[in-house]
């Protein structure tokens, strides 16, 4: 194990669309202030839905950001603001700036114009993360990226080094350079995949890695198997063929049902444990399993019981008592 | 509820976009729904994306590749079926398709190709460029509903948040290319040199200022080096993209939202819902997939309610007991492993079930149906599989979920 997780300044959390990247995002970022760092959850993707995890009826967070709970400040990063942020920056003109990036001349460039979005959102992590407060001291322990989806999500950590090759000198070819060590720099920086226990998303999370390591060359050391229970149950045939075929309990359907859905369900753990097994394997990377939360992430969800998972030392599921494969 | 939504695209239709987010299934109810079509005599042809390794085996792997192949569906066809005289052809997307081949089809000759296809600033960025592995999927469908050889094209869209970038990314392009910005970069004075911006309105210059300021110097120059050289594809990019984006979107095609049964997922699905509003696409159900099964007639929610562990007590102990009379010698171990389990059933059929009322609730909204379809045991691994799936969808569906337990 190189590092804690929380000893890093920038974790991006990422994942297949659907695997629930945006909840273990949001159950990091509570983990880490719990442990009483100073904590920025940054969404980037086009629809926000953090605020909503944190609160009923949540406004918005919008480019400003606010506090969520205490120690734990959230924001979206929405690209064409951060653009204009730093256009501003480095012009140092406002209101022409403004103008400008509002007509719709330039709107139409942008829809259209590749990879400017990932570079821009990228830079304002990197400036986020080099604020420091009155005391010199960084602003934020740690900043949570909610990355956007796999394949994107990866794009989104190449765009400097692309931007570069295309542009060599000028300031953005120099502002893309620093973005670029800040995503080298294991120290800092680590990427956090998130996955299901299950054949797709495993393959595309193998991908992933190997992507990270050979393109990107990012940190990534653990990865979050989501909605995994590793405790399969070891409820066999044999023993499930001694129930009495009359046997009638007041809350449980008779037995031949019984043992159909008991079949099922471990049917379904048993798939689950093959590709818990696969992607650890694959990436050559220990894993940690978070649970199924039935009620999912929302404001209601009591959270202190299930984000602490998130820091154990993840495991080798080799090692572990795994189920045993021959059964069934 | 009428279900002729999901009837009516499957027979009438001449595009099924399944979209949804990554991971829910999309594969296999394209897949089934293909299927199910072929059953009702049409042409088919299922367009898959990366699909699963036994999805795959199912559909006849060995032959299913880039271009089209006949699926031998004589395992699970009745005689009826047979006569009705419908095919199901499978073909799999290439699975990073890029914007090479729209240059390398539209170029009038090598010469312009070769400029496009080799300017540093195109090689950098075409891959980036959102959508654009999506919209090149969407150029493969328009070319088999174009080539008039299937009735129905099912297909599944590529697994990424960014899903429906590729309904929006004709529009994106035409307006680019259409756009001042292009018009005044490839004009032959301009292309010259960077020096005849000036001649342009104020806000023009400006603009083309700040990018010099910011991207440095030669960028203006390399892009509009680029922009000259695809000037002469423009209008074929325009035309076709305006065409698929009229396909799409009009009367032929009915969309299928897909989304698991996890609560987790429903926020997801909502918001895709609103996206696929906003885009004023034909929308004809929305299906949960992998819905557990529940072998009671009270619902799984009911169930947890009256059924605490401190309830079960009593029958957990007759349970142990009828296991020891039975020779089971860990009989209290069994039998609280039996409950467990069985909690754990009813939780995750809950969640679905609270997924379903949700969005048939919201589907209701758009007059469409919300159709839930079970969770197989195994991965599928046969065309039965995919028959099953595709009759669970059809079938009388009033309580579509009862029939799991055979």
């Amino acid at each position: 194990m190189s590092r804690a997780l929380l000893d890093h300044r920038v974790i991006v959390v990422t994942g297949k669309g659907g695997v629930g990247k945006t909840s273990i995002a949001c159950a990091l970022a509570e983990a880490a202030r719990q442990t009483g760092k100073r904590v920025l959850l940054a969404e980037t993707a086009g629809i926000e839905s953090i605020a909503g995890r944190f609160e009923s009826n949540a406004e918005p967070l919008g480019y400003a950001g606010r506090t969520l709970r205490p120690g734990l400040q959230a924001l979206r990063i929405d690209p064409h603001e951060a653009l204009a942020d730093y256009v501003r920056l480095q012009t140092g003109l406002g209101a022409i700036t403004d103008r400008v990036l509002r007509s719709e001349t330039f709107q139409h460039l942008l829809n259209a114009a590749p990879g400017w979005r990932e570079l821009i959102i990228l830079g304002k992590i990197w400036h986020l993360e080099q604020k420091c407060d009155a005391r010199g001291l960084p602003l934020y322990d740690l900043i949570v990226v909610d990355a956007p989806a796999t394949g994107h999500g990866l794009t989104f950590l190449d765009v400097p080094r692309v931007v570069q090759q295309a542009i060599q000198t000028g300031p953005l070819a120099r502002h893309s350079s620093w973005v670029e060590a800040l995503v080298h720099d294991r120290e800092r920086t680590l990427l956090l995949p998130v996955t299901l226990a299950e054949e797709l998303p495993v393959t595309e999370t193998a991908e992933l890695v190997e992507r990270a390591r050979q393109a990107i060359d990012i940190g990534v050391d653990r990865i979050v198997i989501n909605r995994s229970n590793p405790a399969a149950s070891d409820l066999t045939s044999t023993t499930l063929n001694r129930l009495p075929e009359d046997l009638h309990l007041a809350s449980l359907p008779p037995v031949p049902k019984l043992i159909e859905l008991v079949h099922h369900a471990r049917h379904r753990s048993e798939l689950a444990q093959i590709q818990r097994h696969r992607v650890s394997t694959l990436c050559d990377l220990p894993i940690i399993d978070f649970p199924e939360i039935s009620e999912g992430f929302t404001a209601a969800t009591d959270w202190g019981s299930h984000t602490e998972r998130l820091l154990t030392p993840p495991v080798w599921p080799s090692t572990q008592h795994g189920p045993d494969s021959s059964s069934s | 509820m009428n279900r002729a939504g999901l009837e009516h695209a499957l027979q009438n239709s001449r595009v099924i976009v399944c979209a949804g987010t990554g991971g829910v299934g999309k594969t296999t109810i394209a897949a089934a729904l293909s299927i199910e079509a072929a059953r009702r005599g049409r042409q088919t042809l299922v367009l898959t994306i990366d699909p699963a390794k036994r999805l795959a085996d199912a559909l006849g792997k060995s032959r299913l590749g880039a271009t089209p192949n006949q699926v031998d569906l004589s395992a699970i066809l009745s005689e009826l079926d047979t006569l009705s005289g419908g095919t199901l052809d499978a073909v799999m997307l290439d699975p990073k398709p890029t914007f090479d081949r729209l240059i390398t089809r539209l170029a009038p000759d090598p010469g312009v190709r070769e400029r496009i296809l080799e300017n540093g600033i195109y090689r950098n960025l075409s891959e980036a460029l959102a959508g654009s592995a999506e919209y090149a999927a969407m150029e493969q469908v328009h070319e088999y509903v174009e080539s008039g050889r299937y009735d129905l094209v099912v297909v599944d869209t590529p697994p990424s948040n960014h899903a429906l970038d590729f309904l929006t990314a004709p529009r994106r392009l035409r307006e680019f290319l259409d756009g001042r910005f292009v018009h005044a970069l490839v004009r032959p004075s301009i292309s010259a040199g960077r020096f005849g911006f000036r001649i342009f309105g104020r806000p023009l210059q400006r603009m083309f200022g700040l990018l010099e300021k910011i991207a440095g110097i030669g960028f203006l120059d390399d892009l509009a080096e680029f922009l000259a050289a695809i000037d002469g594809l423009t209008d074929g990019f325009i035309d076709r993209a305006t065409r698929v984006e009229n396909l799409l979107l009009g009367d032929d095609t009915r969309f299928l939202l897909v989304c698991g049964p996890s609560s987790a997922e429903e926020v997801g699905t909502f918001e895709f819902l609103e996206e696929l509003e906003t885009l004023r696409v034909r929308l004809a159900a929305i299906i949960v997939n992998r819905v557990r099964p529940w072998p009671l007639d009270v619902p799984a929610t009911t169930w947890l309610a009256k059924n605490s562990k401190d309830t079960t007590g009593a029958d957990v102990k007759q349970l142990e007991h009828a296991l020891r009379e039975s020779g089971e010698s860990e009989a209290r171990r069994v039998a609280e492993q039996v409950f467990h389990v069985f909690r754990e059933a009813a939780m995750v059929r809950a969640a679905a079930d609270q997924t379903v009322e949700a969005l048939s609730e919201r589907a209701d909204r758009q007059s469409v149906r919300c159709h839930p379809v079970p969770e197989l045991p195994d991965d599928i691994d046969r065309l039965q599989g995919l028959a099953a799936i595709g009759s669970a969808l059809f079938e009388d569906a009033s309580s579509p979920l009862a029939q799991n337990s055979k």
